[in-house]
C-alpha cells in the first residue's frame, strides 16, 4: 500500500507506474483498433464511442449532481439537427458546426435545468420525460426544418488523411472526442464544480447552507450534459448520414439511461463500460430476437439488486478482493 | 588467448547475424501467413467456386418483423429451392440473414457485417426507408450489388447507380393512379387518406394529392396519420368519418390498415375503400372481417389466390421450405420477386461469375416474367424494373383483377 503525504498526490488521476501502463496500452488499443481487428467491428466502434460521450455526459447529470433524465435523446436529436443543419444549408464547416451542435444543445439544457430548481425526484423527471417527447414530436412534425419523417440527408465532412477510409477517419474523430471529453469528465468530477455537484445529490438544502448556488450548479449540470448529449449527436448525424426523428424517441433515451446505471451510476469509468456494452451487446444477441428486450430488461433487474453500484463496482471489488488474495 | 578471444568475438558476431536472420525468417512466415490473398488470383467476392453468397438485413424483431420476416424467409426458401434443384451452373446459394430490428444504426453494422465478414456477393433487400438511408452510403461505395430495397427514391442524389437496381413499383405512381380510376369510374368526389407517418405513407400520400390534382370535381377533405408503433386508431377512424369523405385510401401496414377499417365497420360507416398493393396479402380478408370485400387495391404480380398457376406453385415450394411463411404469403412472394431477376442474370452469365457480367446480364433483362415478378426491364439507363400495375378488387374472399397494366414513367 502506497503513503500518500501530501495533497497533490491524491489529486493525480492516474496514478503509479501500472496505472500508467494500463493508460498507455488502453490508448495504443484504441489508436491501432481499426488495424488489428476485422474491419467490419470499425462501424459498432464508432457506435460505441457515440455512446460512451453521451453516457459520460448523462453520468455528470444524473450520476454526480442526482438529477434524473429521461429525455436526453432529445439533447441528442438537437446536436444531431443543429449540426446537420448547419452544414448543409449555411454551409458551415464541420469543425466549427459541431462544436456549435454542442452549445445549441447545452442552451437548451440550461433552459430545461430552469424547472429543475423547483422540481425534485419523479417530477423532474417526467419534466424531462416531457422534454424528449417534446423535441420528437416538434422534429417529426416540423417539416420545413427537420423534414419530418421523410427524414433529412447528412453531408458528409471530409477530414483527415485520405489513405484512411471514411469509416477509420470518422473512428479517429470519434474515439479522439470520447477520450477528450471523458478525461474531462473525470477532472470535473475532482474539481470544485464537481464536488460542488455530488453535494447537490446528496442534499440539495445541506449544499445551499454551505454556499453552494443552487440555481448556477443545477442548471450548470444541465448544460454540461446536454453539451456531451449534443456533440454526441452530431457525430451520430455524421455516422448514419440520414436523420430521422425515430432514431430520437423515448425508448433512446431510456437505453441512455440504462447505460449509466448498469455501468455503474456516478462514475465515468462505469458509464464508459455501461456504453460499451449496451451498444454491442444488441448485435451479439441478435439471435434471440424478440426475446432480446426481455433478455435486457431481466438483465438491469438481476444488476440493481445483485450488483447496484454496476459493472464498475463489481470490478472494483473483484479487484479488492484479488489485493489481498490469498489470504 | 589473442586468438582465442578473436574467435570468440567472431562466434558472438556469427550469432548476431544468425539471430537476426532467424528474426527476420519469423516476420517473413508471419507476413505469408497474415496476407495469404494477396498472392492468391483475385477473385470476385461471395462467389466461391460451390457457392454464391447472398446477405439481407431486416427486421426479424421489433414493429415491422412481420413484413421482415416474411421477406427475409421467404428469399431464403426460394433460394433453398433452387439449391435442391441444382444451383446455378454447379454453385449453390448461401443466404446471410442478419436482424436489424428496424433500426438504423443496426442496419449500417450489419451491412458492414455482411460485406466484410460474410463477404457477400450482393445485398437483397432492405425495409425501412431510415434503416437503407443509414445503409446506402457504405453499401454503394463497397460496390456490392443491391437489389431492391423497399424504399422509393433510393436513389436520389446518388452519382453511382450502377450496382443498384430495383424491382419495386413506386408509391407515389401508385397512390395517383388509383387515385384516378377512383374519380373516373367509381364515382369519388371527396377522397381521405389514412397514411402511415413515414416515406412510405407520405409517398403514397403524395401520389394521392398528384392524383386528386389531376383528376376533375376531386377534393382531398381529410387526412389522417398513424406510427408504425400505434396499436389504437379509433381517433384517426373518427377524424376520417368526420371529413366527410366518399373514399378512403389505405397507406398501411397489415395490422393498422385491418385495425382502420374494423375502427370504421364499428363506426358503422362504410365509404369506398382503397389500398396499397402491400395489402394485397389475403390475410387481410381474415384480419380486416367482412368489410375488406369491395375493396379496390393495385398489385405488380399476380396476387395469392387470383388462380395464377406460377404464384400457386411458388407458394407450395415455399410453404415446403418454411412452414411459418404461410403466415404471411404475400411478403414472401415479394422476397421472391426481389431476388429472382439477380437469380435469373446469374443463370445468363454462366459459370464464370464476375460482378461486371452479372450487371450486363440484369441490364439485358427486357419483359422478362420470372414465377413471380412480371414484364421486369433493365437497361444501361434503366435500374428500375417495374414500371407498372393493375387494379384488382376484392369480392368473396377473393381478388379479382379488373384492369390491364397501367404504365407510367421510371425515374431512374
Amino acid at each position: 500500500m502506497e503513503l500518500r503525504q501530501r495533497y497533490e498526490e491524491d489529486l493525480f488521476l492516474v496514478r503509479g507506474a501500472a496505472a500508467w501502463l494500463a493508460t498507455a496500452a488502453l490508448l495504443a488499443a484504441l489508436a491501432f483498433f481499426p488495424f488489428y481487428t476485422p474491419r467490419y467491428l470499425l462501424f459498432p466502434g464508432i457506435l460505441v464511442a457515440i455512446n460512451v460521450v453521451v453516457a459520460v455526459g448523462l453520468n455528470v447529470l444524473t450520476g454526480l449532481t442526482g438529477q434524473i433524465s429521461l429525455g436526453h435523446a432529445g439533447f441528442v436529436a438537437i446536436g444531431a439537427y443543429t449540426a446537420t443543419l448547419l452544414a448543409a444549408r449555411l454551409g458551415v464547416p464541420w469543425w466549427l458546426a459541431w462544436p456549435a451542435a454542442g452549445l445549441t444543445a447545452a442552451a437548451f439544457g440550461f433552459l430545461v435545468g430552469l424547472p429543475a430548481l423547483r422540481l425534485t425526484g419523479p417530477y423532474l423527471t417526467i419534466a424531462t420525460l416531457g422534454f424528449g417527447i417534446a423535441v420528437h414530436q416538434v422534429l417529426t412534425n416540423w417539416e420545413a426544418l427537420s423534414g419530418g419523417r421523410m427524414g433529412l440527408a447528412v453531408p458528409r465532412v471530409t477530414f483527415g488523411p485520405a489513405a484512411l477510409t471514411s469509416d477509420q477517419r470518422l473512428y479517429y474523430l470519434a474515439m479522439a472526442t470520447a477520450v477528450l471529453l471523458t478525461w474531462a469528465a473525470a477532472n470535473l468530477g475532482r474539481s470544485h464544480v464537481g464536488r460542488a455537484f455530488v453535494a447537490v445529490r446528496d442534499s440539495d438544502i445541506a449544499a445551499e447552507v454551505m454556499g453552494v448556488n443552487l440555481t448556477w450548479y443545477k442548471t450548470l449540470a444541465f448544460a454540461v450534459s446536454a453539451f456531451y448529449a449534443g456533440i454526441g449527436g452530431a457525430l451520430f448525424a455524421q455516422a448514419l448520414r440520414h436523420l430521422e426523428p425515430q432514431s430520437f424517441d423515448l425508448l433512446q433515451s431510456i437505453y441512455y439511461f440504462s447505460m449509466i446505471v448498469l455501468g455503474g451510476l456516478g462514475t465515468v469509468p462505469g458509464a464508459v463500460l455501461g456504453a460499451g456494452v449496451l451498444t454491442v451487446l444488441p448485435g451479439f444477441l441478435s439471435g434471440f430476437r424478440e426475446w432480446l428486450p426481455v433478455i435486457f430488461g431481466v438483465a438491469i433487474i438481476l444488476m440493481m439488486v445483485l450488483e447496484p453500484r454496476g459493472l464498475y463496482g463489481r470490478w472494483l471489488r473483484v479487484r479488492r478482493y484479488f489485493k489481498t488474495w490469498p489470504l | 588467448m589473442d586468438a582465442e578471444k578473436s574467435g570468440a568475438i567472431a562466434d558472438k558476431g556469427g550469432e548476431a547475424t544468425m539471430r537476426y536472420a532467424r528474426v527476420f525468417g519469423l516476420v517473413l512466415i508471419l507476413a505469408a501467413l497474415l496476407f495469404p490473398a494477396t498472392a492468391g488470383v483475385a477473385q470476385e467476392r461471395g462467389i466461391t467456386p460451390t457457392e454464391i453468397i447472398i446477405g439481407s438485413t431486416v427486421p426479424l424483431s421489433g414493429p415491422a418483423a412481420y413484413w421482415g420476416l416474411g421477406v427475409g424467409r421467404g428469399i431464403d426458401a426460394y433460394l433453398k429451392s433452387i439449391n435442391d434443384a441444382g444451383g446455378i451452373h454447379g454453385r449453390k446459394f448461401r443466404t446471410v440473414l442478419l436482424d436489424d430490428s428496424y433500426l438504423p444504426p443496426r442496419a449500417a453494422v450489419n451491412v458492414r457485417e455482411l460485406v466484410e465478414r460474410h463477404n457477400v456477393f450482393a445485398i437483397v433487400g432492405m425495409i425501412g426507408t431510415a434503416n437503407a438511408f443509414a445503409a446506402r452510403d457504405y453499401i454503394i461505395e463497397s460496390k456490392t450489388l443491391w437489389i431492391t430495397p423497399t424504399t422509393n427514391d433510393i436513389w436520389a442524389g446518388l452519382r453511382e447507380k450502377k450496382y443498384l437496381f430495383v424491382t419495386y413499383p413506386s408509391y407515389l405512381n401508385e397512390g395517383r393512379i388509383l387515385t384516378q380510376y377512383a374519380a373516373e369510374k367509381l364515382g369519388t368526389k371527396k377522397m381521405a387518406v389514412f397514411y402511415q407517418n413515414d416515406e412510405y405513407g407520405l409517398g403514397l400520400l403524395r401520389g394521392v394529392k398528384y392524383g386528386v390534382g389531376a383528376a376533375k370535381g376531386v377534393k382531398l377533405v381529410g387526412q389522417a396519420s398513424y406510427e408504425v408503433t400505434d396499436a389504437d386508431v379509433s381517433a384517426q377512424a373518427v377524424k376520417l368519418r368526420q371529413s366527410g369523405a366518399d373514399t378512403v385510401f389505405i397507406a398501411a401496414t397489415p395490422t393498422q390498415g385491418a385495425l382502420i377499417v374494423r375502427e370504421m365497420a364499428k363506426l358503422g360507416w362504410r365509404p369506398q375503400l382503397l389500398a396499397t398493393f402491400t395489402l394485397g396479402d389475403p390475410i387481410m380478408f381474415r384480419l380486416a372481417g367482412e368489410a375488406w370485400n369491395d375493396i379496390y387495391l393495385t398489385a405488380y404480380f399476380p396476387l395469392p389466390g387470383s388462380g395464377d398457376n406460377k404464384i400457386e406453385e411458388t407458394l407450395g415450394t415455399l410453404f415446403r421450405y418454411d412452414a411459418a411463411l404461410r403466415g404471411s404469403p404475400y411478403n414472401a412472394l415479394a422476397g421472391v420477386s426481389f431476388i429472382e431477376p439477380l437469380v435469373e442474370a446469374l443463370r445468363r452469365v454462366g459459370p464464370d461469375v464476375t460482378k461486371d457480367k452479372v450487371v450486363a446480364a440484369m441490364e439485358s433483362l427486357r419483359n422478362w416474367d420470372g414465377a413471380v415478378a412480371r414484364g421486369v426491364t433493365f437497361g444501361k439507363d434503366r435500374h428500375q424494373g417495374l414500371n407498372r400495375i393493375y387494379i384488382v378488387k376484392a369480392s368473396n374472399g377473393q381478388y379479382v383483377k379488373i384492369t390491364d397494366w397501367i404504365s407510367y414513367q421510371t425515374s431512374f
